[in-house]
């Protein structure tokens, strides 16, 4: 119960810091390159990245030094996520990855 | 020129009237050499022109508080025409209190019963007729909240400007032959305002007039004491009483209440409000509220007006001279700096919107003096004011808040020496700004115990502005005016829409031009000392080799396809990765909707860099282009990155930060943290920034700027303690400079909100580091160690009965 | 007795006199404390002081500081 305090206190203020943002681009060779960043402009290099395909992780890493993450296209469906904490998570779909 | 003076005693609705007679044709300024608000307002109707001057509400025409002296001295130095005044028909007894000694002025005067909303809601029924009989001027029934009255008012003041006037009179019967012989001798001086008034008020001893008629002064002392001695009663409590006495009778005599008993909707409320066990839950949950909303849904919206702020940062790099592959030409330089400092600050204006109104719709209700009532035991003890909670409160009593906020909202407390307290202490509360430094801090340090750190830092800060506040009014505000506390807690009343909406517009626009401009300033100058002296010529050759080894890495893969005729200048390539890096940013901003949209206005914007930007998958060379095109892109990246590195360790800031690190080192400060820290005077949020762009220095490690720092600062955690709580005590940011300049009115108290914490700051955290050295103590432990002192201390000081100096007055021996 | 004294919630009294001097005074009087006004105790603050007088039909808190300068007839 403390420790949910702690977190909630804690995460609101996270919150405050910045909005997340990623945006992804077919490269046309059969990968894929995701790119993310916050509003303020602080790098987000190190933070997590995955690649969801019908709720199972399909690749996971950490964005590189230039804010990049590039994975190889899988087939079908997907989703790549930006994951930055609580509030501050964002979602791509394949659907909206136009080449 | 119809010059007309708006009197009324406070929470009368005088405001909400004021912008009904006025609408928007209103002009703010300061009465001279105070920091009271004067607000004129201009009208014409029926061909006649009209000044409205909002005097400060009063309860009566004293001289014992700023707002009554000021009122007094702009009647005696402007000399209205016309006096309005503007009085609760739901509470017309104690509100004729003023009429009366405004009547006695010797002016015309139109009163104005305003509210008669309420009072017909509280079936008082009230002739107006015998009203104006009895006190012979002219008794306009209004509601400013339902804006009716208007016409009639203004009327009746063109009437009165017109008609003859006999100046009225009180019969003060035992004290009448001494005014009159006041009287006689204030008339040798041939004053411009009525002799007998001058008289009335020199007997009650108002300093105001003893000052502009010091021989009178004289005479007025004598009188007063032969009516002391004659009747055991001083002047000013006969002249109370019978004011008092003259209202009951008009009261008496003209107002009918039918439902006197009945407690009011008020009664009711109050009874939930104040109770002994319902009325702290109730003041938490009002201050979450107002977080909630404010800052928790503010950033909501910040969500959808942040693209907003981020186009105009494209727009201003899309005018700005293009970059030439790796040189940045300074003013785009420039240019982006500046519109990333002006961007932090009005990302704030929906959350100070949304704040503003919801404190002006706490004024406005009514439930701030209940505040002050729940809370003045405890403030009292620090030298505060029950009313200093809700600066306290914006300031960042939980999670979180702002001080410009706070500091604008201690306008309203009366006691001269808490409001400066309050205005001194304001700035120790936890700002929002400077939480993402903490959590940079505590990942890269404190990732086990970031909750339990996160809890000391934000619950500290109100016993260290407790502690402060104290410390200050024992030393340095010790010789400043109190006032009693006295305090009406108004009835509750709905706000109006239009009200509130203009007070939180007022004040966003307040921060924006004042806080603004000088933020800008700042960081223009900041700008130059990070900038100079730049790269030396090594440097600059060194990167000349670097970024031409990339071109020709470039030419010699497009050689190989069909493009290189397109793509075999300098200027070309130049042309194609900023175009790339424009739609990349474009990109990050737009919503998936309108990308296709987004695609189609570029194709035809710049249809040649386009074909590489997107390259169709047939074109095998251009996707191979493509290819080539985003590792240049990233590698230029690299090399502004180490530029940006090499200008700043080089910089005229960098040095002035390594100046500073004899001092600084014994609170662990390197000359990184200096120049972090020094840079983020303008705005706090660039503190996080600058400390990740310092130590950002390994891309290939994906390391995040938490773990960088933990990793190669070879700072400890002890250090970061030590960080933490310098971070805590200096002031925000020069926003908060600002507005402390603004309330006080003085540059004095704004450098001395400078440096006193700055030095605070300095010397705490190198006593706790070491302190901490020495013992060998964890980060957790150092900070747990001042948690506590701190705690102690501020229970300390409020079993320390306050001295101050309570009294005045005695014999002038000059 | 001194106003201050007076703790019984609901308490009318009338105003007797007033011992304050200066702003206190003045403010006092302004507020309608004067000789022979009917004021009514309404109630504490929930940490003791202030206290909360009705008093010409308008609510006012006052510090028991204040209050104890205030001589009152209880009724």
């Amino acid at each position: 119960m403390k420790k949910m305090f702690f977190i909630a206190l804690f995460a609101t203020s996270s919150l405050f810091a910045h909005t997340a943002l990623m945006s992804c681009f077919d490269n046309g060779d059969g990968s894929v390159t995701c790119e993310g960043g916050f509003s303020d402009g602080s790098s987000a290099s190190g933070i997590n990245f995955l690649v969801l395909q019908n709720g199972n992780v399909i690749e996971s890493g950490k964005m590189d030094g230039h804010s990049e993450y590039t994975f190889d296209k899988p087939e079908g469906d997907y989703e790549a996520v930006f994951d930055a904490g609580e509030g501050h998570k964002v979602i791509v779909k394949s659907s909206d990855i136009a080449l | 020129m119809i010059k007309v003076a708006l009197a009324g005693q406070p929470n009368c609705g005088k405001s909400t009237l004021f912008n009904l007679l006025s609408g928007l044709k209103q002009h703010i300024a300061n009465y001279p050499g105070v920091t009271v608000e004067k607000k004129s307002g201009f009208v014409n109707f029926e061909g006649h022109d009209i000044e409205i001057v909002d005097l400060p509400g009063t309860y009566s025409f004293s001289s014992y508080s700023l707002e009554e002296r000021v009122a007094k001295e702009f009647i005696l130095d402007e000399d209205p025409d016309i006096i309005v005044n503007v009085v609760d028909a739901s509470n017309i007894k104690r509100n004729l209190y003023l009429t009366f000694q405004l009547l006695e002025i010797g002016k015309p005067v139109v009163v104005v019963l305003n509210m008669m909303d309420v009072a017909k809601r509280r079936d008082i029924e009230i002739d107006l007729k015998k009203i104006k009989e009895m006190i012979g001027c002219p008794v306009i029934p209004a509601s400013g909240a339902k804006k009716e009255g208007k016409e009639d008012i203004l009327r009746a003041i063109i009437e009165t400007s017109k008609a003859s006037y006999t100046p009225f009179k009180i019969n003060y019967e035992e004290l009448e032959p001494y005014i009159l012989e006041v009287e006689n001798h204030i008339k040798t001086k041939s004053p411009k305002n009525s002799p007998r008034w001058l008289a009335i008020k020199a007997l009650e001893g108002d300093k105001t007039i003893h000052e502009k008629f010091p021989e009178t002064a004289t005479i007025a002392q004598e009188k007063r004491l032969e009516f002391h001695e004659a009747y055991d009663k001083d002047p000013e409590s006969f002249l109370a009483a019978t004011r008092y006495d003259s209202a009951d009778v008009i009261y008496h005599k003209s107002v009918v209440e039918k439902s006197l008993t009945k407690k009011t909707l008020t009664d009711h409320i109050d009874s939930i409000i104040l109770n002994r066990w319902l009325s702290f839950p109730v003041l938490f949950l009002v201050v979450f509220l107002i977080y909630q909303f404010a800052i928790v849904y503010g950033y909501k919206v910040t969500d959808y007006t942040w693209p907003l702020l981020a186009s105009f940062k494209n727009f201003i790099i899309a005018i700005s001279p293009s970059p030439d592959f790796t040189k940045v030409p300074l003013i785009t330089d420039f240019a982006i700096w500046m519109v990333n400092s002006a961007n932090a600050l009005l990302n704030y204006v929906p959350i100070f919107l949304i704040l503003f109104a919801l404190i002006a719709i706490l004024e406005d209700v009514g439930y701030m003096p209940r505040m002050a009532f729940i809370l003045d035991r405890v403030f009292k003890k620090y030298g505060l004011h029950g009313q200093s909670t809700l600066p306290l409160v914006l300031g960042g009593a939980f999670v979180g808040g702002c001080a410009v906020p706070g500091i604008m909202a201690t306008r309203g407390i009366a006691d001269e020496r808490a409001r400066m307290a309050t205005i001194l202490s304001v700035p120790y509360m936890n700002c929002l700004a400077k939480v993402p430094f903490y959590t940079l801090l505590l990942g890269a340090f404190f990732p086990e115990q970031m909750g339990l750190m996160m809890f000391f830092i934000s619950t500290i800060t109100i016993f260290i502005a407790l502690i402060v506040s104290r410390l200050l009014t024992s030393t340095l505000l010790k010789t400043k005016e109190t006032s009693p506390f006295v305090m009406e807690l108004p009835p509750y009343h709905l706000p109006t829409i239009k009200g509130v909406l203009y007070r939180a517009v007022e004040r966003v626009w307040i921060y924006i031009k004042e806080v603004g401009t000088i933020v800008l300033a700042v960081a223009v100058v900041l700008f130059v000392l990070l900038e100079l002296p730049g790269l030396s010529k090594e440097q600059e050759a060194g990167y000349e080799k670097r970024s031409q080894a990339l071109l020709e890495g470039f030419y010699a893969k497009a050689s190989k396809t069909k493009y290189k005729d397109d793509l075999n200048s300098k200027q070309a390539v130049s042309d194609l990765i900023n175009a790339y890096d424009d739609y990349r940013a474009k990109r990050m901003i737009i919503s998936p909707e309108k990308a296709a949209q987004m695609d189609e206005k570029f194709k035809a914007d710049f249809p040649k860099e386009f074909m590489f930007i997107k390259p169709s998958s047939e074109d095998k060379d251009a996707m191979s282009i493509n290819r080539e095109l985003r590792k240049l892109s990233r590698d230029r990246r690299s090399i502004l990155q180490d530029i940006k590195n090499d200008k700043i360790e080089s910089s005229l800031l960098g040095d002035i930060g390594r100046g500073l690190e004899p001092i600084t080192k014994f609170a662990g400060f390197d000359w990184k943290i200096n120049v972090a820290f020094l840079s983020s005077f303008a705005a706090r949020e660039s503190a996080v920034a600058t400390l990740g762009t310092l130590y950002e220095n390994n891309k290939a490690d994906n390391m995040r700027a938490e773990e960088a720092m933990s990793k190669h600062s070879g700072y400890t955690p002890l250090h970061a303690t030590a960080i933490i709580i310098f971070m805590l005590l200096t002031p925000p940011c020069i926003a908060t400079m600002i507005v402390v300049k603004l309330q006080t009115g003085s540059y004095k108290w704004m450098l001395f909100a400078i440096f006193f914490p700055m030095s605070l700051g300095v010397i705490a955290s190198s006593m706790l580091f070491t302190f901490g050295s020495i013992f060998s103590l964890s980060g957790v432990e150092a900070l747990a160690v001042f948690y506590g002192l701190v705690v102690a201390l501020a229970i300390i000081l409020a079993t320390i009965p306050q001295k101050r100096i309570n009294w005045s007055g005695g014999v002038n021996l000059n | 007795m001194r106003l201050d004294k007076v703790t019984k919630k609901g308490t009318k009294c009338k105003i007797k006199a007033i011992k304050a001097k200066d702003a206190l005074r003045y403010k006092l009087l302004d507020m309608g404390f004067v000789e022979g006004a009917d004021c009514e105790v309404i109630r504490s603050a929930p940490l003791l002081d202030p206290i909360e007088l009705k008093i010409h039909k308008y609510l006012l808190a006052l510090r028991k500081s204040e209050a104890s300068l205030i001589e009152v007839e209880v009724l």
